[in-house]
């Protein structure tokens, strides 16, 4: 790394798994991932000499994050059905999970995809991503206030629809 | 009205996710924690949400597929990834140690097992012996060897 700014490389190698989560939490299923992630690591190898050496995780999420929106946009103006979600890659919930997640119903991947994506996607970028409110209303650019409406707004949300999966 | 039976109106609800979340400055908690001290209604949403976050944010991380990675990256880059990962996991010098004086052990051990020389059977040494002893009295090197491998040979 020079200057601050990671090679391609370090990129793929420290960054690659976290990258393919948050496409995976915002896609839903693994083939849309892995679109959004061959998109993402292009833009990303495109943007590495204008990286600004700081959050490099926001960044490369603020990164998936307009590429899957990108892609949102594009399939409402043509809309085409995903593929059939291949369980094998995702890893099963780790047994370490604290208290509160064994409570819930464990189809928790199900219910996001769930989600209405104005919701969905400040949720992720929030649970998933690790991102401040200030970075997702910079990513989205949305005001910090709608930012937090979503996100509790997409929690209970979420919680209803697992409740009722439940029932 | 009392707090507990009215909708939070002035502190919005949404306040609690962002309680949880620790975006509130010091006195927008404060008043979220009055809230809470006197509303049961608020404390039981505070435990759903704190109960449905912590179940996203215990979501374990997801794993392309290794093709996945070559498609993206090229041979090359992913066995570099791969020699990092290794690296990452390099053993400690004890147990190198340790491992070397296994190797050690087995290798002892494995040279014991192996035959002798005098106790391979057939015995080759006396065999060419053999050999030796009937060429060298009539000097016909070439009969002599071949009839003693070779049944009905050089009659």
């Amino acid at each position: 790394m020079a200057d601050g700014i990671p090679t391609w490389e370090e990129v793929a190698r420290d960054h690659g798994r976290f990258l393919y989560t948050v496409a995976y939490r915002l896609a839903g299923n693994e083939q849309d991932a892995q679109d959004l992630v061959q998109e993402a690591l292009i833009r990303v190898r495109k943007g590495l000499e204008r990286y600004e050496p700081g959050s490099l995780e926001g960044w490369l999420a603020r990164i998936v994050t307009n590429v899957f929106l990108d892609e949102m946009r594009r399939r409402k103006r043509r809309p085409t059905s995903a593929l059939p979600e291949d369980p094998d890659w995702v890893v099963p919930p780790a047994p370490a999970a604290d208290e509160a997640s064994r409570e819930l119903p464990v189809d928790l991947q199900a219910a996001l995809a769930g989600l209405p994506e104005e919701f969905r996607v400040p949720v992720v970028l929030c649970d998933v991503a690790d991102q401040s409110y200030e970075q997702i209303a910079a990513s989205l650019g949305i005001p910090v206030g709608t930012v937090r409406s979503r996100i509790h707004r997409g929690r209970r949300l979420l919680r209803g629809m697992l409740m009722e999966g439940a029932a | 009205m009392s707090a507990e039976g009215m909708r939070p109106d002035a502190l919005h609800e949404d306040a609690l996710s962002a309680y949880l979340d620790g975006e509130l400055d010091a006195t927008a908690r404060a008043e979220v924690e009055a809230r809470l001290a006197e509303s049961a209604e608020w404390r039981a949403i505070l435990d759903e949400l704190r109960e449905t976050r912590g179940a996203l944010r215990a979501l374990p991380p997801v794993e392309a597929s290794p093709a996945f990675w070559h498609r993206m990256l090229g041979d090359e880059t992913v066995v570099d990834l791969a020699a990092a990962r290794r690296a990452k996991h390099r053993r400690a010098p004890w147990k190198l140690a340790v491992a070397g004086a296994a190797a050690a052990v087995v290798i002892v051990v494995g040279v014991a097992a192996i035959p002798q020389r005098d106790k391979v059977k057939p015995a080759v040494a006396s065999f060419t012996d053999a050999h030796a002893t009937r060429s060298s009295l009539n000097e016909d090197v070439v009969s002599n060897l071949a009839s003693v491998g070779i049944p009905g040979f050089g009659r």
